[in-house]
Parts: C-alpha cells; sequence; structure tokens
C-alpha cells in the first residue's frame, strides 16, 4: 500500500476536495473515503491528512463547522468553497494532463 | 470574497488561538476514538485497540505542530512572543535598557531635528502649482538683476511661459488698518503677473495683474494677516491699509499655506511693482530684482542655460557692458535660491556632524549588546540544542534590537520638534531672523522610520550573528571558552574601532572649526569694534532742512555725547562697518589706467571728523577730516591703502586727485592715508575704501549711524546715551541700537554656530564613549555566570534563576523551550 509520500505532489489536495466536491465531511469520513473509493490503493495517513486540512482551509479553498455527525457528537465538517470548486477544476485539468501524458510516455517508451 | 474569507479565518487563528488549540485537540483525538472501536471491531481488548490506534496515528504533538505551521499565523504570534520575551527582559535591567534608548533617542532626535530644518529650508516645495517648472535666472554668483535685465528676459525668451519679477528682498513697515495698528510687517513690491505665473489662486477677492501697476494702490494680504488683522472677516476685502506713508486697498488673501517665494522670508502683503520709484524700473541700475520663470513645457535646464546665454550676449552688446553679463539658472521649485545656498553649507555639515553622532550612540549599543550576547550564549545554545533554528534566534535578537530602536525613535520623534525649534532660533541669532515653518509632514516620518530601521539593522545585527554562532559540541562539553569566545570578541573589538574613529572624526572637525572661529576672532580688523555704541538716528520730518543743516544736527549731537560721562570719543558715518549695505561709485583718476573688465569701484563711506578717532583706525599719512573741510572748500577725501595701491600704484596717494562717479564728478584731493579695515567680512580682504567729509558730501549721511566709543559696557549705556542725545536735539529719531562687536560677531555667526555644535557633539560623543564603556563592563560582569560557574556551580544555579525564573518560557524552538535548571 503506497505511503501518502508515495503520492505525487499536490495529489493529496485533489483527493481531498474531489472528496468533498461530493459531500461535506469530518476528517474521519475523508481518509476513510479516499480509501473506499479507490478500492482500497489509497490510503492517507492523518501525519498528511490534517496538516493537509489546515492547508487548504488556510487558503480558502474548503471551509470547517462544528456540527453534528453520524459519530454520535458534534465533530469538525470540512466543505468545499465557490473558490474551492474552482481550485479542484484546475487541480483535475493538471491531473489529467498529467496522467495521459505519463500514459503515453509508458505507452511509447 | 476568499481573500476575505482568508483574511477572516487567519484573524480569527491568531485572536482566538488557545480556542483553535482546543479544537485541534478534539479533532484529533475523535479520529483515534474511531480507530480505536474500529480496532475493538476486529475483536481486540480495548486497551490493545487503544495503544493500536496511537501507534497507528503516530505523534499527536508533531501532527498538531504541522497543522500550526499550516496556518501560517506563526510568524505573527512569534513575533508577538519575542515581543513579550524582550519586553521582560529589558525590564529586567532598567540601566541598560535607559542607556540604550536614551542614546537611540537622543541620535534619532538630533537627526530628526536636523532633518526638519534640511526639509524646511532645501527639500520643501513652493505650494503653487507645478514648482518643478520653476526656473530662477539670476546674475552670475546668485546675484540680483536689474529692471532691464528682467524686460530682456521676460520678452526676448523662448523657453518660459511666463516670467515674474519681485523685490530682491522684503520691507519691512509698521501697518495700521484704520484705527488698528497691526504693527511690523513685511511687503515684497511684485510684477502684475506674479501670481498669474506661480498658478497661485486667491482664497478670497483677487490677486495682483497688469492693470494694478499704474494705480500702485492695490494689495494682497496673506492668509496669516487676514486672520491676524481682519480675524477672518470677508469685510477685509476694500479695506485701506497704511503702510508708512503710502495707503493700499485690500483686493484680495492669498492661500493658506503661501508665503512668498522666498525661504525663511515669509511676506504678509505684496503690492504692485510700481511701489518703487520710477528710476528703478528701467535700464541696469538697479540690481535690487529677482526672477521666477516658469518653462513651457518639455523644455529642460539645458535649454535655458542656452537661451539666457544668448540674451546675456545681446544685451552685452547692446549696452556696452564693462564686465559680460552672465546670467545663471537654478531650480527654482523651491523658491528664490540665495538663502538656501547660504543654509546649505552649515545645514549638510551638521547634518553629517548628527549622522555621525548617531552612528556612535548606534555602535555603542552594539557594543552593549554584545556584552549581553556574551553572556546569553548559555541560553542560545540550549535553544539551539532543542531544535529551534538559528534563524529563528537571530529573529529573536533582531526582535530585541528592534524594541530598543523603536524606543528610541519614538522617543526621538517627541524630542525632534524641541530641538528643532530651538536651532531654528539658534541659527535665526546667527544669521539672520528666519520664519520657517516646520510642519511635521509624512517625509520627516519616512526619515525617522528608516534612520531607525537602519539603526536597528546595524546595531542589532552582529550581536544577533555573534551571538547565534556556537559551536555546541563545545558549549556542552563545559570547555572554558564556551565555544565562542574568541569569535565574540571580533566584532566587539571592530566596533570599538570604529567609535573611537568616529569620536576622532567628530574631534578633529569640532578642533578645526573652533581653530578657524579662533583666527578670525583674534584677526586684526583695522579698527576696534569693542566697546562701540551703535545707534542709528535719523530725524523728525516736519521742518524743511537742507542736507548740511541736518549734518549741523548731528555735530551737535556728537559734540554733546563727547563730553557725556563714560564716553570716550564720538562719530557719525553715513553706514557703520559690517552693517551689510554699501555705496560704490568708479574711480577716475589720471594714475588708474584700467584694462577692460578691471574693477573701478570703489566703496563710499561719509564720515565725520571725529570717526578713525573713534573706531581706532590708524592715521598713516596726511590729516584727518576736520571744520575746515565743509561745502565752500575744495572737496578733498581720505583713502585707504587699499585703494591707494590700486589707483596711485607706487606714487604717493597724498595730494592725488581723482574723480568719483559715472560720469565723472568734480577733482577730489587726497589728504589722507589710513590702515586697511574690514568693512563686510572678517574673512574677505579690505575693500578699497574712499572716505568723504560729511559736510561737503551732506545726501548720504541724513539717517546716519551714530558710533560712540564708550569706557564700560556699551549696551548698558544705549538708553543713558539716547536720552542724552535726544536732549540736545529734540528732533532726534530712534532707528535702533547695537554695538559694533554684535555687529562684526553677526558676520562670523555660521563660524562660531559650526564651532559650538561640532564641539558640543564631539564632546558627548567622547563622553558617551566613557559612559558606554563604564556600562559595558558592569554588564559584563552582572552577566558573566559562565565564567564563575566553572568553579562555583552553586553560584551559576542562582544566577539562572534569577535571570530566568519567572521567564521560564522561552520562544525559539516550534514547541515551547524550557530552559533547563540544572
Amino acid at each position: 500500500m503506497p505511503k501518502p509520500s508515495d503520492l505525487l505532489q499536490g495529489t493529496l489536495d485533489l483527493l481531498i476536495l474531489r472528496v468533498l466536491a461530493r459531500e461535506a465531511a469530518h476528517g474521519w469520513a475523508i481518509s476513510k473515503r479516499i480509501q473506499l473509493l479507490s478500492g482500497d490503493v489509497l490510503s492517507v495517513g492523518q501525519g498528511s491528512l490534517y496538516p493537509a486540512l489546515y492547508r487548504l482551509e488556510h487558503q480558502g479553498w474548503i471551509t470547517a463547522e462544528w456540527k453534528d455527525s453520524d459519530l454520535g457528537r458534534s465533530a469538525k465538517v470540512y466543505s468545499l468553497t465557490r473558490e474551492g470548486r474552482k481550485q479542484l477544476d484546475r487541480e483535475l485539468k493538471i491531473w489529467q494532463r498529467l496522467s495521459s501524458a505519463v500514459q503515453l510516455l509508458i505507452d511509447n517508451a | 470574497m476568499r481573500l476575505a474569507r482568508i483574511a477572516i479565518h487567519r484573524l480569527r487563528s491568531l485572536l482566538r488561538s488557545s480556542r483553535e488549540e482546543t479544537e485541534m485537540q478534539q479533532e484529533l483525538s475523535q479520529h483515534i476514538e474511531q480507530l480505536t472501536s474500529e480496532y475493538i471491531a476486529t475483536g481486540m481488548s480495548e486497551a490493545d485497540a487503544r495503544s493500536a490506534a496511537r501507534r497507528e496515528f503516530g505523534s499527536v504533538e508533531v501532527i498538531k505542530e504541522q497543522c500550526r505551521d499550516m496556518r501560517r499565523v506563526t510568524m505573527v504570534q512569534d513575533v508577538a512572543k519575542d515581543l513579550a520575551y524582550a519586553g521582560r527582559l529589558f525590564t529586567k535591567s532598567p540601566g541598560f535598557t535607559l542607556t540604550a534608548v536614551l542614546s537611540l533617542a537622543l541620535g534619532i532626535g538630533a537627526n530628526t531635528a536636523i532633518f526638519t530644518l534640511v526639509n524646511a529650508v532645501l527639500l520643501r516645495m513652493l505650494p503653487v502649482r507645478e514648482p518643478a517648472e520653476l526656473v530662477e535666472v539670476s546674475r552670475e554668483g546668485g546675484l540680483a538683476i536689474s529692471y532691464g535685465v528682467y524686460e530682456a528676459i521676460r520678452d526676448r525668451n523662448e523657453v518660459f511661459s511666463g516670467v515674474l519679477l519681485t523685490s530682491a528682498g522684503r520691507w519691512g513697515v509698521s501697518l495700521s488698518a484704520g484705527a488698528v495698528n497691526a504693527g511690523d510687517i513685511h511687503f515684497s513690491p511684485v510684477s502684475g503677473n506674479y501670481f498669474a505665473v506661480l498658478g497661485v489662486s486667491p482664497v478670497l477677492g483677487r490677486l495682483l495683474t497688469d492693470d494694478d501697476l499704474p494705480a500702485s494702490s492695490a494689495a494682497v494680504i496673506s492668509y496669516q494677516l487676514w486672520q491676524r488683522v481682519f480675524a477672518g472677516n470677508p469685510g477685509a476685502l476694500g479695506r485701506t491699509l497704511r503702510m508708512g506713508r503710502r495707503n493700499y486697498t485690500v483686493i484680495g488673501v492669498a492661500p493658506a499655506g503661501f508665503t512668498g517665494v522666498g525661504m525663511g522670508q515669509t511676506i504678509d502683503i505684496w503690492v504692485p511693482i510700481t511701489w518703487f520709484e520710477p528710476r528703478y524700473l528701467r535700464g541696469n541700475e538697479a540690481s535690487m530684482f529677482r526672477t521666477l520663470a516658469r518653462r513651457k513645457p518639455g523644455v529642460t535646464l539645458e535649454h535655458v542655460r542656452a537661451d539666457m546665454t544668448l540674451i546675456a550676449r545681446q544685451l552685452d552688446s547692446e549696452w556696452r557692458l564693462e564686465r559680460p553679463m552672465r546670467l545663471a539658472v537654478a531650480n527654482g521649485s523651491g523658491g528664490l535660491t540665495r538663502l538656501r545656498r547660504q543654509f546649505a553649507r552649515p545645514l549638510w555639515i551638521v547634518m553629517t556632524v548628527v549622522a555621525l553622532l548617531l552612528l556612535i550612540a548606534t555602535v555603542n549599543v552594539a557594543n552593549l549588546l554584545l556584552a549581553r550576547a556574551g553572556a546569553r550564549r548559555r541560553e542560545m545554545a540550549v535553544r539551539l540544542s532543542l531544535g529551534a533554528s538559528r534563524w529563528r534566534l537571530i529573529r529573536q535578537l533582531l526582535t530585541e534590537s528592534a524594541l530598543l530602536g523603536g524606543a528610541g525613535g519614538a522617543l526621538g520623534l517627541l524630542l525632534a520638534p524641541i530641538a528643532a525649534a530651538s536651532l531654528v532660533r539658534f541659527l535665526s541669532s546667527a544669521m539672520g531672523t528666519m520664519n520657517l515653518s516646520l510642519n511635521f509632514d509624512g517625509r520627516i516620518l519616512a526619515f525617522t522610520l528608516t534612520t531607525s530601521l537602519i539603526v536597528v539593522v546595524l546595531f542589532g545585527l552582529a550581536p544577533a550573528l555573534a551571538a547565534t554562532r556556537l559551536d555546541l559540541t563545545g558549549m556542552f562539553k563545559g570547555s572554558a571558552a564556551a565555544g565562542s569566545g574568541d569569535r565574540r570578541a571580533r566584532p566587539g573589538k571592530w566596533l570599538v574601532v570604529a567609535q573611537v574613529a568616529i569620536s576622532c572624526v567628530l574631534l578633529a572637525g569640532a578642533i578645526l572649526f573652533a581653530r578657524s572661529l579662533r583666527t578670525l576672532t583674534h584677526l586684526d580688523a583695522g579698527f576696534r569694534p569693542e566697546n562701540v555704541l551703535l545707534l542709528a538716528v535719523g530725524l523728525e520730518p516736519g521742518k524743511p532742512r537742507t542736507d548740511v543743516e541736518a549734518v549741523r544736527i548731528y555735530d551737535r549731537v556728537v559734540e554733546r555725547l563727547m563730553h557725556a560721562p563714560g564716553v570716550q570719543s564720538a562719530a557719525f558715518s553715513s553706514e557703520s562697518l559690517f552693517s551689510g549695505s554699501s555705496w560704490t561709485e568708479p574711480v577716475t583718476a589720471p594714475t588708474f589706467v584700467p584694462q577692460p573688465g578691471q574693477e573701478r569701484d570703489a566703496v563710499l563711506l561719509v564720515i565725520s571728523p571725529q570717526f578713525f578717532e573713534t573706531m581706532r583706525t590708524g592715521l598713516l599719512r596726511g590729516r584727518r577730516f576736520d571744520a575746515r573741510d565743509d561745502q565752500r572748500a575744495a572737496k578733498v577725501a581720505i583713502v585707504n591703502e587699499a585703494s591707494a595701491r590700486y589707483y596711485f600704484g607706487d606714487t604717493d596717494a597724498l595730494d592725488q586727485t581723482f574723480q568719483l562717479g559715472y560720469p565723472a564728478g568734480p577733482p577730489t584731493r587726497v589728504v589722507g592715508v589710513v590702515q586697511d579695515a574690514k568693512y563686510k567680512s572678517l574673512k574677505d580682504p579690505a575693500p578699497r575704501i574712499v572716505y568723504l567729509p560729511a559736510l561737503q558730501v551732506p545726501g548720504p549721511v541724513g539717517n546716519p549711524s551714530l558710533a560712540i566709543r564708550t569706557t564700560g559696557d556699551p549696551q548698558r549705556m544705549a538708553d543713558l546715551l539716547w536720552t542724552e542725545a535726544h536732549n540736545e536735539v529734540a528732533d532726534l529719531r530712534w532707528r535702533g541700537a547695537g554695538t559694533q562687536a554684535q555687529l562684526v560677531d553677526g558676520t562670523i555667526a555660521q563660524d562660531r554656530m559650526l564651532a559650538q555644535l561640532s564641539g558640543a557633539f564631539g564632546l558627548t560623543a567622547n563622553l558617551r564613549n566613557r559612559s558606554t564603556a563604564c556600562a559595558r563592563r558592569t554588564a559584563d560582569r552582572r552577566h558573566s555566570p559562565d565564567r564563575r560557574s566553572l568553579h562555583d556551580p552553586r553560584h551559576n544555579r542562582r544566577a539562572h534563576r534569577s535571570r530566568r525564573g519567572r521567564s521560564a518560557r522561552a520562544p525559539g524552538g516550534k514547541s515551547a523551550v524550557r530552559c533547563p535548571e540544572r
């Protein structure tokens, strides 16, 4: 299982933004969903997740709120802002260019 | 929107950091609990699950720290922590803090004060439209121009959009408006286009135009005068002002900031240039005007110079001038340049001196900080070893410096206005009255801020680098040198060298100024200025009398004064020596054939017979004037050595004849030769002077200056002697009193000022070296527990406790660092 540091630089941001684009979630749920939606391939360590969340919040792409949650008590729930949505689009484009370029190289090399 | 959110977010992180901390803790522990319950679900016992969850999660503190870093408000928090820590440190050593802050405050305050003056005198622009377009055209050397030259510049130039004319100086007159006596004011006659060229608009009424010239009865008053005399009442318009013997009608009020075009020479009233008699307003006779011109857009100073050179050449050939006319062009954005030129040199010198003084203060503080840095090596070492970066420690030390510099700068800013005001008084007494508006503006604030900042970096950086350049291994092995003893000494040594060097420069400067002052004051002026009272007098108008009759009256006054108690001798003359004004005429003599362009003029001084005796100017040959030299006798004159040499060469000047004036007047015979006497300045050689007897040339002595040599302090006898004179002639009018010594002193006031200021500063610098050397020794002693700790561990413990007891939490590492109590 790849460690988060093996993820390409900036990919973690993309994953978090993409997960939050579907619906707001707290930190635990985000890490679970990344694992789940990637078919248990990707797992984000807590040591990377929370600093990344704080960074994204600091940059204004996500915003946090204390809400009642499925954990049975109030939890810090993150949701995407309008700017975050735009940022997600940008990151997706970059990712697609990057991955198709890598694929191209693998196919043709 | 995003920016706003970010700003709010960051502000909240900053202000509610403790709440954020709690929330962070809560969020992370929830995560751990979820992990735990997952493990429990796989069948682990709760204790095992909990420890497994913790293992998987990793170090909570590290993650927290990473999260904190992500918020990027740590910088601000760090600065706040550093400031608080620095504040605690400084309050614990008030002696050091006081010394440092006070010397910085004095240095920065002095610099700000002088800069306020530099700003007001040299940098400030006129409050007019596009001041940068203005230039001043003067004769070479910054001399005033004649009306003819003005006309030529105005009518022939191709580079100006407008050329204005103003009187070269300002006139003082007593003003009354109706029954109100408004006291003495200053006015200046100006051309009709004066305000139009400057682009100044009135706050009330209208300003002067060319239509006002023929009648010469319109006057524009300054905003200040309007407020002072008319209390800002619009009814001032149309009021009649009585200025001396003439009446003017107020037609408008100039805007508030506008006080004329001469630096330090505030104008209260502007009147049409036709205030001058018509004979001054034509030709090249009277050079008593100054001109400012506005460049057309795109015209450079070089263009202007070329154009003015052309005009000067034309005037040369048209007027057949003896000496070629040269016109100088200077930037006029700050107004007329004469006074600025005069003040520029002393101001820059004083500015340099105070800058050096500040540099010494800086070095002093650096030295003190360095001593402290030595004592704080252990603290630094502990923090470095706990993982604080060196940059982080340097930042902490620089914050401490900034706090010192900030306090010094703020205090200096408070001191500056007081210092500046007293400096202006000092300068005024030295160089004639100045009205400077010492407004505090953005430029001064920027100057002080920049200065303080530079100072902080200068005195803060070296000690900070020295304190953090540590050999940790050596430090903790407890080696005697504690790692950096020798390295620390190096910048310290350089600082001392710099300090001594700058002090030496200051002292040497002070000694030079003092020496040149001493030379000047011990110079033989050719007369003895001590104990001579000068009374400027006139006669009340009313009784018709001829000039000769007036001279006879002054003769009577002098006769009476000579017999007054305490008086050695008395005389009168058309001007007093060193009064600054002079009357010159060309001399024609058979023995004198001037080369083209050679100077022909001599200074003329009309005197009463007792003048040389009173001034103690030695007669070398021939005789003095006496009662025989009256209006009926043949014209006679006495010349000084300089004149005798210049006009008569090797031939004996005695009994030679010459003519004065252009065209030449009647032949005049030399009856005496006197020693040279300085006339305007102690520094310049004595000019050629021709003395004429008052009875033969009575016109210029209509308002003479009485010179009375007294046995005691002349100043204290002024009232007594005035009463004596007034008792003799009831018509006598008082125009002022002073002493000859004051007049002579006035001309070397600039030198005296420089000598005094540089002397005071040089002394301050050296005293301060002494005092900080003491302070540093004390600081060394107080702050070196390390050295003693080698022998006495108990002492060390105590020292540590007393120094850090309260401030155990020192900012530095990313997590708070606790200084260990060994």
